[in-house]
């Protein structure tokens, strides 16, 4: 089987633009490389023909922002027929997004907003991924956010609402573990209750990545590597959800690729010790 | 709770709006509602604030950090985001420092941002297939005639009062340009495009710049041919030879 049609596993890493020069010098290796769809979209780019280039060595992932599937507009054409293209040119292994909304009113925030749970939204959100699922052509692979509010009107809770989505839907789901701690800590509900409530046979892959201390609230910056409370919820992941690829997401103040190396061989001992 | 009204207040309250945070937003013992909805605004202005100090770092050493953070903030909130595209973001910045009363002392900085934004815009357009100019001879010379050349996608033409591509060179790491010894109130016509992973800048003379103008907008080779007359010769010939020109089409 090639490698554009092999399919992904262990521990991957996050493909980022200050990496290009190491991996095309150094051909590192790396299982699978994510990369975040919506920096890609447009034809001809450098980053575009990059990515082509190294194709042909790694299997590939796609992970994007500007979906906005939980927004009351409706869904972005251009932004849709974009992502078919690319994933025509590139064959990725699968597409994720995030269960949020990051456009309305006809301006985008580039930014993950969170939504109320309730059964209007869970419909809403069902409808919209059922489009885009009709659109791609395949299932798509929903991520849960990390977050800082939790809205008056929501009435059940977010593995709740997840769980809804996803089997309304029939999407897979992107589970962040480091997205759970993050949320959990802001919210004071407990991650291990979050993470077995959800149905492991939809989940698709595992993120992982570091968050920063704000005192008041933990903030989801992925500029820090991955924490002993994380790395403790991600072993009970593993154990929950069973051999499920992992990716190492970083995404401010990026550090050599080396380092991103160390977190992934963390990620698979602990795996290899949970499974 | 109705989802649209809560999008579009938050959008609003994101890009410089009031908001009343509390009709939203759970308030507990650690943060009150209007703090977490602060959270989200200070991420959003951060992640488009940092777009903008990656797209214009030499403005942002013009002025320093804070400046640049103010004004970026100023900016955000008058040009939100519109397309899903994160590339598009920041193009009127140049346009916005122009006409920013605070920012008019440094006269060149409006300019200097214009560049930096051409570098941007070549970084993010499509490098396209060169044409084969060696069968430029099989057309009849009707054919020629009616012929339109093109710039490469990547390509801009920039006409500034100031000496705005020494100034970036000189603020580049480890360059040997010196500050002081730049006439920086000099006129100056210049090309930024990119060819594969370079992005050029060639200073043009007043006829180099008229030249690849009236190429943009696809002027057929008769009217260059008038327009330019004994000169067109060379200019055809260096803008071919220095990739100026990237392809040709027959007539319209």
């Amino acid at each position: 089987m090639s490698i554009l049609h092999s399919s992904i596993h262990g521990c991957g890493i996050g493909l980022r633009s200050q990496h290009f020069a190491y991996i095309a010098e150094h051909q590192p290796n790396v299982p699978w490389f994510e990369i975040l769809s919506d920096n890609y979209l447009i034809e001809g780019t450098v980053q575009r023909e990059f990515v082509q280039q190294i194709r042909p060595d790694y299997p590939i992932t796609f992970h994007g922002v500007g979906l906005s599937i939980g927004s009351v507009e409706p869904l972005n054409k251009d932004y849709l027929k974009r992502l078919v293209k690319l994933k025509n040119e590139l064959e990725p292994a699968w597409i994720s997004d995030h269960l949020c909304w990051t456009s309305a009113h006809g301006y985008n925030t580039h930014d993950l907003i969170p939504l109320p749970y309730t059964p209007d939204v869970v419909n809403h959100i069902v409808e919209r991924i059922l489009q885009v699922q009709d659109t791609l052509g395949e299932r798509l692979v929903i991520e849960n956010v990390s977050s800082y509010m939790q809205f008056k009107d929501s009435n059940m809770t977010e593995w709740e609402f997840i769980n809804q989505v996803v089997e309304k839907s029939d999407c897979h789901l992107l589970l962040d573990v480091n997205n759970i701690y993050v949320s959990a800590i802001n919210h004071h509900f407990s991650a291990e209750d979050y993470l077995l409530a959800l149905p492991a046979n939809r989940i698709k892959e595992i993120h992982l990545a570091g968050y920063e201390d704000k005192q008041t609230h933990l903030l989801d910056t992925h500029s820090r590597p991955v924490t002993e409370p994380v790395w403790d919820l991600f072993a009970k992941a593993v154990k929950h959800v069973g051999d499920v690829p992992v990716l190492i997401e970083w995404d401010n103040d990026i550090p050599e690729f080396s380092r991103l190396l160390q977190e992934a061989d963390t990620a698979k001992q602990i795996q290899q010790q949970n499974l | 709770m109705i989802l649209k009204e809560l999008q579009y207040d938050f959008v609003g309250a994101f890009f410089g709006a009031d908001i009343d945070a509390d009709k939203y937003i759970v308030s507990d013992d650690q943060l009150t509602a209007k703090q977490r909805f602060g959270i989200y605004k200070g991420s959003v202005h951060g992640v488009l604030t940092q777009a903008l100090s990656d797209i214009y770092p030499v403005c942002k050493e013009l002025v320093g950090d804070r400046f640049f953070d103010h004004v970026s903030s100023l900016y955000i909130n008058q040009n939100p985001p519109t397309s899903a595209l994160f590339a598009d973001f920041g193009g009127q910045f140049s346009d916005f420092l122009r006409h920013f009363e605070a920012a008019k002392s440094v006269e060149y900085l409006a300019d200097t941002a214009q560049l930096e934004w051409l570098r941007h815009k070549a970084w993010h357009s499509k490098n396209q297939e060169a044409s084969d100019f060696t069968t430029l001879g099989n057309y009849t010379e009707q054919q020629q005639m009616g012929m339109r050349f093109a710039l490469p996608e990547t390509a801009s033409l920039l006409q500034t009062d100031y000496q705005v591509e020494q100034l970036w060179q000189a603020h580049q790491k480890g360059s040997d340009i010196k500050l002081t010894e730049i006439d920086l109130f000099r006129h100056l016509n210049l090309l930024v495009w990119r060819i594969d992973y370079t992005i050029h800048m060639q200073e043009l003379s007043t006829l180099q710049i008229e030249f690849l103008t009236a190429v943009q907008e696809q002027t057929p080779l008769s009217s260059l041919a008038e327009q330019f007359t004994e000169h067109l010769s060379e200019l055809l010939s260096t803008s071919l030879k220095n990739g100026w020109i990237r392809s040709f089409h027959l007539g319209v």
